[in-house]
């Protein structure tokens, strides 16, 4: 039995040895040191339907199918938008936990409803391969170092929601809901402080800052992580994202936001749809379109005067 | 980074004695860069090298449909996601 099994190990040494490779090519992801066949149903979930949601949202900014991107979308959020509901991080925030998954939903949705606008953004691409620092490989074509980062982008987000511990300390920032918990003693000092903290996220993350006053490009901001945070499946940019939004919405400065949306990206761009924003959509019809990968129904339209429907 | 995750490789190459044969690996994320790099280069010598041969078979190119089942079942192995042909054609578009 052991000459056996050294005379098939010798085989496949040889067999692998000194080979010729043709083409190769991604396949998945996987896990390292656990057996694929011990692995909980859940944990599968993510891992398998991120990396195919990732594809799947690729697939629909190429084609500029916005159904498909939107698919894509949501189902890299329904797997990354749940899980700091499940893993007790509701108690970071304020509103009740049926709330914060429908606003999970909401934001995702949302966005994706207006992502040809963002995808059309060369700042959002940029964004995709910043945490590996790949920007440069990104700007000079290099296919190699762009699609490894951002495969490993897509590794470290299934990592971070696989083990669930990393979601408040990515990358070793205070959660933005933190800061602003600090800054909703009244609604005076919440929109003060979006604006003081857009000035240094303007600074940091957006080129040419000057031509958009920093409460634009602070929810550009929040825009642009909701929309990377779904399309890479990175749970901690969702929910920073939604952090930062949220504070708009909930403080009742929806019809401000409104405006500086407008202001920033044209009314005529975006059209009716960019009320939906701040809708709140029916969330079991988009969990049911997201995992039959349908086309989300447009959501809810708020009253008139703008409020938030909390 | 990341060392709980894998990503997995289906690489197809021809044996020293000339025969086809297709592997899947799963590689870390840090060799990935490595091993697409020497595939650049042409410069892999051992699949071993860069991460575990979970499977491989010698005389096809590519794995039959009722093996990539069981791939899928025991490694979580997706076969149409081709998120490299999406990223070059991504980099070939222009910035608005």
């Amino acid at each position: 039995m052991e000459d056996q099994e050294r005379e098939q190990s010798s085989k496949t040494i040889k067999e692998l040895s000194n080979v010729k490779v043709k083409r190769s090519r991604f396949s998945g992801f996987t896990t390292a040191k656990e057996k694929w066949s011990d692995v909980s149903h859940t944990a599968k979930f993510y891992i398998y339907n991120t990396a195919g949601a990732l594809a799947m949202a690729l697939d629909g900014a190429l084609a500029g199918d916005m159904s498909t991107v939107q698919t894509g979308v949501l189902n890299a959020a329904k797997n990354a938008a749940f899980f700091p509901v499940r893993k007790g991080l509701s108690k970071h925030f304020k509103e009740p936990e049926a709330t914060l998954r429908s606003d999970f939903w909401s934001s995702a949705v949302s966005v994706a409803t207006n992502l040809p606008q963002f995808i059309g953004n060369y700042k959002t691409f940029e964004k995709i391969f910043e945490p590996d620092g790949l920007v440069e490989a990104t700007l000079s074509g290099d296919l190699t170092r762009a699609t490894v980062g951002l495969l490993a982008v897509s590794a470290y987000s299934i990592q971070t929601i696989y083990n669930g511990k990393k979601l408040i300390d990515y990358k070793k920032e205070k959660a933005p809901w933190e800061d602003f918990s600090e800054a909703t003693k009244s609604e005076t000092s919440l929109w003060d402080k979006f604006i003081e903290n857009g000035k240094e996220i303007t600074g940091k993350a957006i080129d040419g800052a000057g031509k958009y006053i920093p409460s634009n490009a602070l929810l550009l901001r929040s825009m642009n992580m909701i929309v990377m945070g779904a399309v890479t499946g990175n749970a901690a940019q969702i929910v920073s994202g939604i952090g930062f939004m949220k504070g708009a919405r909930h403080r009742g400065h929806a019809n401000k936001a409104h405006d500086v949306v407008n202001d920033l990206v044209g009314s005529e761009l975006l059209g009716e749809d960019l009320d939906s924003v701040y809708d709140l959509p029916d969330i079991n019809v988009i969990i049911e379109r997201g995992m039959h990968h349908q086309t989300v129904k447009p959501p809810r339209r708020l009253p008139p005067n703008g409020n938030d429907l909390n | 980074m990341s060392d709980d995750i894998n990503i997995l490789d289906l690489v197809e190459f021809e044996t020293q004695d000339g025969k086809p044969a297709w592997a899947l690996l799963s590689i870390s994320v840090q060799r990935y860069e490595q091993f697409k790099n020497d595939i650049e280069q042409d410069n892999v010598s051992s699949l071993d090298d860069y991460g575990e041969v979970l499977a491989y078979e010698v005389g096809k190119t590519a794995p039959s449909k009722e093996r990539e089942a069981e791939l899928t079942e025991e490694f979580g192995y997706h076969p149409d996601l081709n998120v490299e042909n999406k990223v070059r054609d991504l980099l070939a578009m222009k910035p608005k």
